[in-house]
């Protein structure tokens, strides 16, 4: 019967923020009112079901999990894949508690999950993957020669021993570890979808939170802070580091990161270019830390897991829907003329993304 | 023809330009025997479309074969097609960061 209006509606539940579709509801035309007005049912059903979701998941595991779960306490099982191909659960080398074994590359993955684990707890209340206790399941020594570590997307992470020249074993860094984790924590949250713009930013919440938790684990300043990825695992090939998100584009000689929108790239390689425009979110994540000095966990990062899980955030937001959260954020949380405020600005005008 | 493995944690670009009259013949063989098993129908969801729901850093294969028709696809880890597996087990030896 309206086929326009449905069409209409799909795209303003992607871009347009609620206080416009409430402006809408009370000034628009009559189609306008109603169409607007489906869409905030539908955001409002959608956050509904989200939150109903959650509730039930988190009751499930926790009965299911003898410890109850208050948080504070990661489960930890690290699985050893003997290089192999198979991506079904190898020999459990070391489960939580139990003491170091010989092999490194299980102690690891081990103590990094572990530094990560604590620093969503202390630093953002997380309590792991799930924010419900989600058992953290590390496969080290994933096929042969891949330089590679990936998150499977059903709760498993998955590490290679590397090829000596791309990278050499990714369970060395604190970084990477935090990466792979944080793409769990970001399903579990916006789950921004996999491709083109929302796949860079989800790419980007990996970068920043695996670096905040090396930060916050040597207690280091953001203007201390190397705002290095991989640099404790690229081999030749990669050396001095994978990306930067100081100055992307930077890091080694096939770095392609842009820093900005002028350079951002239309590619249909890597899903759309998800691992080359993130460069354009870390940049505007390091400016707005550095702007605001001190540690750039407690503001910065603070600001930015409060976007992403910003209830207008959703699976297919871009730069500038994560961009106008965290600027909605940083007023909630601090004030509408507060320094904060201006330094997430800073950072985002810095990255050229238009608020 | 051009096989390119993308994506991955590092989003490096591998990739492998060869043309068969170039190669050793042994290569362009095991090239010719594999091409033979990859499954160019443009609907096999295992492996066409998106990676895995809710995956990251796996990697993407785009694969394009110049010939009397240009033949094409785009597929993600893990490959599901023994085509592509055995191709891509031939090619990325020879394959370079771009």
């Amino acid at each position: 019967m309206h086929p326009a209006r449905h069409h209409h509606r799909s795209s303003l539940a992607c871009i347009v923020p609620p206080d416009l579709l409430r402006d809408i509801i009370r000034g628009g035309t009559e189609a306008e009112r109603e169409a607007a007005a489906d869409t905030m049912a539908v955001d409002q059903t959608f956050r509904t079901l989200r939150a109903a979701f959650a509730a039930t998941t988190a009751a499930t595991r926790s009965a299911m999990r003898p410890m109850g779960g208050m948080g504070g306490e990661p489960q930890r099982t690290i699985y050893d894949q003997k290089n192999g191909d198979a991506i079904a659960l190898g020999t459990v080398a070391r489960t939580e508690g139990a003491p170091k074994v010989r092999d490194p590359a299980v102690n690891e993955a081990y103590d990094h999950f572990g530094s990560t684990y604590k620093f969503f707890w202390e630093v953002l209340g997380r309590n792991s993957i799930d924010n419900a206790g989600m058992p953290i399941l590390g496969l080290v020594h994933y096929s042969t020669n891949y330089a590679n570590a990936f998150w499977d997307g059903q709760g498993h992470m998955f590490f290679g021993d590397g090829d000596g020249q791309l990278f050499v074993r990714l369970t060395k860094s604190l970084d990477v570890i935090g990466h792979e984790l944080t793409h769990g924590v970001t399903q579990y949250e916006a789950n921004l979808v996999y491709q083109g713009q929302s796949g860079a930013l989800n790419e980007s919440m990996s970068d920043v939170f695996g670096s905040l938790a090396k930060q916050y684990a040597t207690k280091q300043t953001a203007d201390k802070a190397d705002w290095l990825i991989g640099k404790d695992v690229v081999g030749p090939t990669l050396k001095p580091a994978l990306r930067s998100m100081k100055a992307p584009g930077t890091a080694n000689k096939y770095d392609k990161q842009p820093a900005t929108m002028d350079g951002f790239v239309n590619t249909a390689a890597d899903n759309g270019g998800v691992h080359i425009n993130s460069g354009i979110p870390n940049y505007a994540f390091y400016v707005t830390a550095t702007t605001l000095g001190g540690k750039a966990w407690e503001k910065a990062g603070r600001i930015w897991y409060d976007a992403l899980r910003d209830n207008n955030i959703k699976p297919t937001s871009g730069f500038k829907a994560f961009a106008r959260a965290t600027v909605r954020q940083a007023e909630t949380r601090f004030d509408t003329t507060s320094s904060e405020v201006d330094a997430v600005r800073a950072g985002w005008d810095a990255a050229k993304v238009k608020l | 023809m051009r096989l390119t493995r993308s994506g991955g944690f590092a989003g490096i670009s591998l990739v492998a330009a060869v043309d068969l009259d170039d190669v050793p013949e042994e290569t362009a063989e095991a090239v010719r025997a594999a091409l033979e098993q990859v499954d160019f129908s443009p609907r096999r969801s295992r492996s066409r479309g998106g990676p895995m729901r809710g995956a990251a850093d796996m990697y993407q294969y785009d694969l394009e074969v110049v010939g009397e028709r240009t033949r094409s696809l785009t597929a993600h880890e893990p490959l599901a097609d023994p085509g592509m597996q055995a191709l891509s087990e031939v090619l990325l030896p020879l394959a370079r960061p771009e």
